[in-house]
Order: C-alpha cells, then structure tokens, then sequence
C-alpha cells in the first residue's frame, strides 16, 4: 500500500495531468499501470472527497483488455472542471452491426457490483471503444459537465430478474454539449437512456436493436422542467431493428419532448412486429419548435391488431409528430408493410401528425414519400394530419407522395382532420391545405378512401364562402 | 391539389366510402390525370355536410370503367346541413347568394365506359360551369353522363333580395383569379342570354 501511495505520489509530481493504463498481462499494479479497470479508476480520485487527483485524467485499456469483463470502482465525482478519458488503444474503425461489439472490452455497470459512475461538474467526459453493459437497478448519472463524447462503442441495457427497473437507466442530465456517436445500442431492459435538458444533444451512427417492448422509450430526450430555449438536437444515421420474434407492442425508439430545433436524417426501422394496446410510435417527435427529418425507411415491418381483447390497439404510428411549429419532413420510404386490423377499429399510421391545444400559425411540409408494396387494412391512415385549434391556422401541406403496388382494404390512404368545429367563427377567407403531385400507381383499393378531407362541425352556421380548401 | 396522377388502379367499395371523401372542403384539382382504372360501386370525389366549391382544371381522364352505381364527380348533396346563415350573408336588406362554384374547364375525358347505373358528373352546387372540355369515346350503358339541378338555398327567408358579395366572391376564388374572370364571364353571357 505505501509503495503504491509512493508511485502514485511520483506520477503526480511529474505531471499536471494522470494517465493510467490497464494492462491485463500484469499480475498486479506496475508503476502507472494496472491489471484491471477498477483498480485504474481508484487510482484517479480521493473517494472520501470524490475529487480527482488531478484535474485531467486518462485511463487507457491496452489492446489485452478486448472482450474482456472489467468494472468500476463507486466512481463518484463532484466538483468543478477537470475531466475523465477511458480510451481503449483498438477502438474499431466502424460500428456497422453488433459484431463490432465482440472485441471491446466489457464495462460492467451494476450497483450489486458495487460498479457504478456517476460524475457532476465536470469539463468533460470521453470514452472510446468500451462495451457498456448496464443493468435496471439503479441509475448511472452524468450531471451538469460541460462536454460529453462517448464514441465508438456499445450499450447493452439489461433487466435484473425480479428486480424493478429504474426508469432511466443511464442519466445525462445539464450537459452542455452531448455526443454520442458511431454506437451499438442493444435494449434488452425496459429502462431508459435519459437525455434531459442538455444544450446541445448528438446522436450519431447508431445502430439500435430492440428487443424488449414496454410503455418507456429507449432513448429519451426531454428538454422540460426546466424548459431552456435555443436547445440543438442533432441525430443522424440511426438504423433500428427488431430483434424478437412473435409480435410485441410499439415501443418508442426516440421520444422527444420540447426542444426549440431537432434535425434528423438517416433513420431506418425494419423488422418490426406489432400487436396492440396502445403502443407508443418507434419515433415520437413532441412540442417542437424547428423540425427538419430528411431520409427515412421503414421496411418489413408486420402490424396485427384484433378487434378486441388483448392486443386491441387504436393505432399504431410509426412516425409521430405532435405540436411541431415549423415541421419539414423529406425523403420517406415505406416499403413491404402490412397491417391487419378490425376494420371499425384503429390500424396503422405511417405518419401522423398533430396540433392541439392553443398553438397557432404552425406548417408542416411532407416532401417526397413513397408507400409501396404495403397491404393495409383498418381504419386509420397512412398519413394523417389532425388539428384541435379553432380556426384553423395549422398548415398542412404534401408534395411528391408516391403510393406504388399496395392494397388497402377499409382504410384511408392521406387523412385531414381540421378542428371541430363547435362555434360560430368570423370567417373571411378560406384555410388552405395542399396536395402537390400526388401519384396512385397499381393499387387495389377496397372501400377506402384516397383522400379524406374531414371538417367535422357541431355547431349550426352556414358560411358564406367555404371553410377550408384543398 | 395539383398534380394528381392516378394509373392503373382498381377502386371497389361495399358502398360506404369513396375515393375522396371532402367533408366541408373546398376542392381544387389542377392538373389531374387518371387512366387505365376501374370503379365499382364507389365514386372518385363525394362531399358531405356542406354544400363546397369545386374546380376540375386542365385534367385528362382516360380509359375509364365506372360500373355498379359507381361515379366519378358526385357532388349529389343539394343543401347545406347548416341552416343558420352567417351575418357575412345579409347586408342592407340584401341576402347574399351562396355561389359556390362548380367549374371544369380544359379537360379531357375519353374512352369512359358507363354501366350498371353509373354517373359520370353530377352536381347539384348553385353555379355549374363547364368551358373548353372534350368528352370522346364515351359509352353509357343504363348510365347518366351529366346530372345538375336541385340546389336549395340554406335559408328560408326567401323574402329578401339576393345579391352577389363580391368579398365572398373573391375568398372562394383567392389566388384562382383566372377561373374567377372565366366564372363571371360564363355568368354574364348566362344573363344576358334570352331563350327564343
């Protein structure tokens, strides 16, 4: 114990800085180096203070360490500045499928392992190549630090059994700059990965494979309690598949709620097999002020929703935007779907758009989307706008919508909703929406409607010029 | 809606929905183009509730099968469900006419096959004006091509003098000021003309 005390009194009065490396070759700590991770990171930090010896520190996991099991310490830190590196030396050049995962090495979060981080105030946190696997139990938090890079690396959330799940599992709340980039992120709990309240959000080049469904998203993104304006959400490149057989109820792959600009290109949802009771949509876009989503695909996605019982469902949506001030959405595919539904009863969405409450003067633009080789039957749309604003200043508006090879049995295909009307309105010019190079190629349609404009009044007034126009 | 192409396509229905279904909505369909399709028992475009504004403009329909009941225009609802006019409609003793215009101009239609009751084109909107359509090659078995007639006005005081709002006019027409000066010229050649 004096010798390590000894050595590491050496190293600190050589360097403004701490590097420590984690050899597993060594039977036993050798200078700055160590045989495990856990041991590494006690090497860090005064546990007593939960302060880092020095401000910068870096624990580098030598290529040795590649798929083998390591743990923390309790590595709590609180204080201002300064930061963490866990680097591993053969990150791999690309994270394409879950294979990349194999050769990481594996970070065990756990409170029954007495391995757990949880990190406030600090600059900044990077971590390169590890293989994450965290359980429900308790939480892992990253508060209030300035910059935040996870890259190259994988997340596995899992369930304890007969262990309650936490709600979020993985906690990133008040960074001012969050990345999360080129990463594998396999759900197996039904526990979240929290995003709250965070500047400016990244997510990059994830490949995301669901295989447990429950009411909760797997990545939560909330910028509310407190609501902080000019908020930046970027995510790019995120493909998502299922990984269970059978049929399981929607769960969110991305719910955000309040953010002022969310960007989004490259998403991809496949192999997918819902059944019912109201399950949330794959991707869930919430109270929004700037939206922009360019390429999307959703493919062999199977929906089957009974009329009753369990499993009854009233509508599944894959793509939801709710409350969306100015909403672009460009370039989506929907390829090889099918959704069997009670044809009185909810089907399936493809995209879903809402207004309510007092929001006025919103767009929404829908730009090139193709349907194709899908079968739907139910009675909810392929796509749908629906306002509860009186009169309604929501705009919608479809350009270039390609409807290819499909059937639709007692379905609509495009449905607008305005508000209800239930009381006189000063009425003096028409609310538009519109419909642009519309195309309905080798389609079968069985009771159902192409285009369904539906301004449903309640209240008794004839107008003298017409309410909306399309 | 502009740009509009259906290809190709079969429509049946058991009779309870069609193809469009406009619930209080003014329709504009520029530029449409529907060929090589079938229509059982369901009609393309059908409004509800409120009596609506239609425009079909510069449209192609071609080999077309309606059978069945089926229709392609039915504009069928001859009254406004809503009996309480607006104060937009009465003005100086005046009650403004409800115009709500029915307009096809510079379109096709060719190679329609009618049967089993069908309907081509049916309104029964106060204003009805065709200009400058070609209808070849239709053949209508037991069928009707055109229907109009049968509007009724959503008031009962039918003791006012009627007017024209130009106001209410120029919002139906609002950002469609060319068929705006077609529809008034139809009008006043319809006027001015006097049956012999």
């Amino acid at each position: 114990m004096f010798l390590r005390f000894v050595q590491l009194l050496w190293v600190f009065t050589l360097v403004d800085c701490l590097d420590v490396y984690v050899d597993t070759s060594l039977p036993s700590q050798s200078g700055n180096a160590f045989p495990n991770l856990q041991e590494a990171a006690a090497a860090l930090f005064d546990s007593s203070t939960n302060l880092l010896y020095e401000s910068n520190s870096t624990i580098t996991l030598h290529a040795n360490t590649g798929g083998t099991l390591q743990t923390l310490p309790q590595l709590v830190i609180n204080q201002e500045g300064g930061g963490i590196s866990i680097i591993y030396q053969s990150p791999p050049s690309e994270m394409a499928t879950s294979d990349a995962c194999k050769g990481l090495p594996i970070l065990q979060l756990s409170n029954s392992l007495s391995s757990i981080i949880t990190l406030t105030g600090l600059d900044y946190l990077f971590i390169q190549g590890l293989h994450i696997i965290a359980d429900s139990e308790s939480p892992q938090a990253f508060n209030s630090l300035q910059n935040v890079t996870l890259d190259s690396f994988c997340l596995t959330s899992i369930d304890i059994l007969g262990q309650t799940p936490v709600a979020q599992f993985l906690q990133f709340n008040m960074i001012e700059s969050l990345t999360l980039s080129n990463w594998v992120y396999d759900v197996q709990s039904e526990s979240s990965l929290l995003i709250k309240v965070c500047a400016s959000a990244s997510i990059h080049n994830l490949r995301h494979y669901l295989t447990v469904s429950t009411e909760y998203p797997t990545i939560q993104i909330d910028n509310s309690k407190p609501y902080l304006p000019n908020q930046i959400l970027t995510i790019s490149n995120l493909f998502a598949t299922c990984n269970y057989t059978g049929y399981k109820q929607g769960r969110s792959i991305v719910y955000v709620f309040q953010y002022q600009t969310v960007t989004v290109t490259g998403l991809k949802l496949q192999y997918c097999n819902y059944n019912g009771r109201y399950g949330p949509s794959p991707f869930d876009f919430f109270d929004i002020g700037t939206f922009k989503l360019n390429y999307a695909t959703f493919q062999h996605i199977d929906a089957f929703l009974p009329a009753s019982g369990y499993g009854a469902l009233d509508g599944v949506k894959l793509l939801n935007f709710a409350h969306l001030r100015d909403g672009e959405v460009s370039h989506i595919f929907f390829n090889n779907i099918t959704s069997i539904a009670d044809p009185k009863l909810g089907g399936i969405n493809f995209l879903h758009t809402e207004v309510k409450y007092e929001i006025r003067n919103t767009f929404f633009k829908l730009y090139n989307c193709t349907v194709q080789n899908c079968k739907v039957e139910g009675k909810d749309a392929v796509i749908s706008h629906y306002s509860e604003v009186i009169p309604d200043s929501n705009l919608f508006s479809a350009d270039d919508v390609k409807i290819i090879n499909s059937t639709f049995n007692f379905s609509t295909i495009i449905k607008i909703q305005p508000a209800l009307l239930n009381t006189r309105v000063v009425l003096e010019s028409s609310f538009p929406f519109y419909l642009h190079n519309i195309q309905l190629i080798k389609c079968s349609l069985l009771s159902t409607s192409f285009v369904a404009f539906l301004s449903i009044s309640s209240e008794s007034t004839a107008y003298l010029i017409d309410l909306h126009r399309i | 809606m502009t740009n509009v192409s259906l290809k190709k396509n079969t429509f049946v229905s058991t009779g309870d929905l069609n193809l469009m279904e406009n619930l209080g909505g003014q329709l504009r369909l520029t530029n449409f183009v529907m060929n090589d399709s079938n229509f059982t028992r369901c009609s393309f475009v059908i409004p509800s509730t409120r009596v609506s504004s239609f425009f079909l403009v510069n449209s192609t329909i071609s080999n077309i099968n309606f059978e069945n009941g089926a229709a392609f225009i039915n504009y069928n609802l001859q009254e406004t469900q809503y009996w309480t006019p607006e104060y937009a409609f009465f003005e100086n003793g005046f009650v403004f006419i409800e115009e709500r215009p029915f307009m096809v101009v510079n379109s096709v239609f060719q190679n329609i096959t009618l049967s089993g009751k069908s309907k081509f084109i049916v309104s029964r909107n106060p204003v009805n004006t065709f200009i400058n359509n070609s209808f070849v090659s239709i053949i209508s078995n037991n069928s009707e091509l055109i229907q109009f007639g049968k509007y009724s006005f959503p008031s009962y005081q039918s003791h006012f003098r009627f007017a024209v709002s130009t106001s209410a006019q120029n919002a139906i027409f609002q950002d469609f000021e060319t068929y705006q000066d077609m529809f008034r010229e139809a009008r006043d050649i319809l006027t001015h003309y006097e049956a012999s």
